[in-house]
């Protein structure tokens, strides 16, 4: 027999599951102290919402051929007592705000226990420091009336109500999502291209776009990922050429230099580079090894070499980190 | 935050070394963000002073760990080490630990397990001896 209290959690990850179906990813489930397998299963609902909202954000990063827009997801005038002044009609959507009771709320009724307690002290914060103009980034998690989620990275700036005379705060956060607009034409345009398949190939209206393209299908993608773990496993060893790679991993040059930069947005051989130049800021920060040792390590094949790409990426040498870290640390 | 001379101790985790292992032990509840992985890897390496390592991390107080925080364990949080071994013993980090081992990518052998014994085992496998 299930308790009342298992079957209230029971019903939260329904209820996420069907926001899910229906293309939402912006919630995730609250976490409780206990530690059975229904709290496993949030656990993983929870991770698995992060992985899919990321990789569907990712293609929009990657691919540049696409338009994205970014709107407003919350938007709360408040004044310094916490009191909701004004809000942004998705707010009603997205926190299930329905009456209007619920509309005087504090602003932190809406936020978790521990968005609460990081809301206060940011308040506190504000209130001691002597700059009248604030615009920070701070990360809250609000919770809506079905007990889902969202958090969402918002930016807090003060300003003053000439009206009243008042320090007012406003909290907004952004989303980013593919122009459904843009995504509809494509769509139209790919049932055209599909009716008139057995009529001559006409070329694409914007030119712009390569004219060839590899296709690629899952097991392209799955030899791809196959040359980034292989790449990223052997940071330290020269890379082969990239047929080479191809041909071991069964892919050809073409569908590999393509679809690397498709999947992640750089090309091989930059990709390499900078995750040697990851490696090797860590190594820096956080070890005495020297620069040298360092610039071997990471699999560079001169220490001239090495600083310049350094220089390159960061802006700042490798020496010059190495100082600051070691300053840090004292 | 205590340092000495072979052991550290955070507000995330305990870390000590034995001989080729280096022990990492999750504090009881902790929630992993990025910032929190960062400072992680910071303790780890500046225990480990510039040598690899097999690890033995005990993950069984974790309460949750967000993508940025496993990319970052993952990637950076790998280097100078030879091979993991996790410890998990509840529905929680069995699931968080199967999650990060299927879609993470892993530049170094790692494992979870139940047992301390067994993962001192395959510690054992990768020793330089």
């Amino acid at each position: 027999m299930l308790t009342a209290i298992h079957r209230e959690r029971l019903q939260r990850i329904h209820t996420i599951l069907v926001e899910f179906a229906s293309g939402n990813f912006l919630f995730k489930l609250e976490r409780t102290e206990m530690e059975d397998e229904i709290e496993a299963l949030v656990v993983l609902i929870n991770m698995t919402l992060e992985e899919i909202k990321d990789s569907f954000l990712h293609q929009g990063y990657v691919n540049l051929q696409e338009t994205y827009k970014q709107f407003i997801q919350l938007f709360f005038v408040l004044n310094m007592e916490d009191t909701i002044i004004a809000f942004n009609s998705r707010i009603q959507q997205l926190l299930f705000i329905e009456d209007k009771k619920q509309q005087e709320n504090a602003f932190s009724y809406f936020l978790t226990q521990d968005s609460k307690l990081k809301w206060k002290n940011f308040k506190s914060k504000i209130t001691t420091t002597k700059h009248n103009k604030i615009d920070e980034f701070l990360t809250l998690s609000f919770k809506t009336n079905q007990h889902l989620i969202l958090t969402t990275n918002c930016l807090i700036s003060t300003f003053l109500d000439k009206i009243s005379q008042q320090q007012r705060l406003i909290v907004t956060s952004i989303e980013i999502i593919k122009d459904s607009k843009e995504r509809e034409l494509a769509l139209l345009k790919a049932i055209n291209l599909g009716t008139k398949k057995n009529k001559v190939q006409k070329e694409t209206p914007h030119s712009s776009l390569p004219t060839k393209r590899a296709n690629l299908g899952a097991s392209d993608i799955r030899k791809i990922r196959g040359v980034h773990d292989h790449i990223m496993n052997n940071l330290g060893k020269p890379l082969s050429p990239l047929i080479e790679l191809a041909h071991s991993f069964g892919t050809n040059e073409y569908k590999l230099k393509y679809g690397f930069k498709k999947l992640y947005g750089q090309t091989v051989f930059r990709f390499l580079l900078h995750e040697r130049l990851r490696k090797a800021s860590i190594l820096i920060q956080h070890t005495d090894i020297q620069l040298k040792e360092v610039a071997y390590i990471t699999g560079f094949k001169s220490v001239p070499h090495f600083s310049k790409a350094f220089k390159e990426k960061y802006g700042y040498t490798a020496r010059d980190l190495r100082k600051q870290s070691h300053n840090d640390r004292l | 935050m205590k340092n000495i001379s072979n052991h550290i101790e955070s507000e995330y985790a305990n870390f000590w070394i034995d001989g080729e292992i280096i022990f990492v032990v999750y504090k009881k509840g902790v929630v992993i963000d990025q910032k929190v992985a960062i400072k992680i890897v910071e303790d780890r390496l500046s225990l480990q002073q510039g040598k690899p390592f097999l690890v033995f991390c005990d993950a069984s107080g974790i309460k949750s760990i967000d993508k940025a925080a496993r990319n970052y364990l993952a990637i950076e949080g790998s280097i100078l080490i030879t091979a993991t071994a996790l410890l998990v013993n509840n529905p929680i980090t069995n699931v968080m630990s199967d999650f990060y081992l299927k879609t993470s990518s892993h530049p170094c052998p790692i494992q979870a397990f139940t047992e301390k014994k067994e993962a001192m085992a395959f510690l054992k496998t990768h020793t330089s001896e």
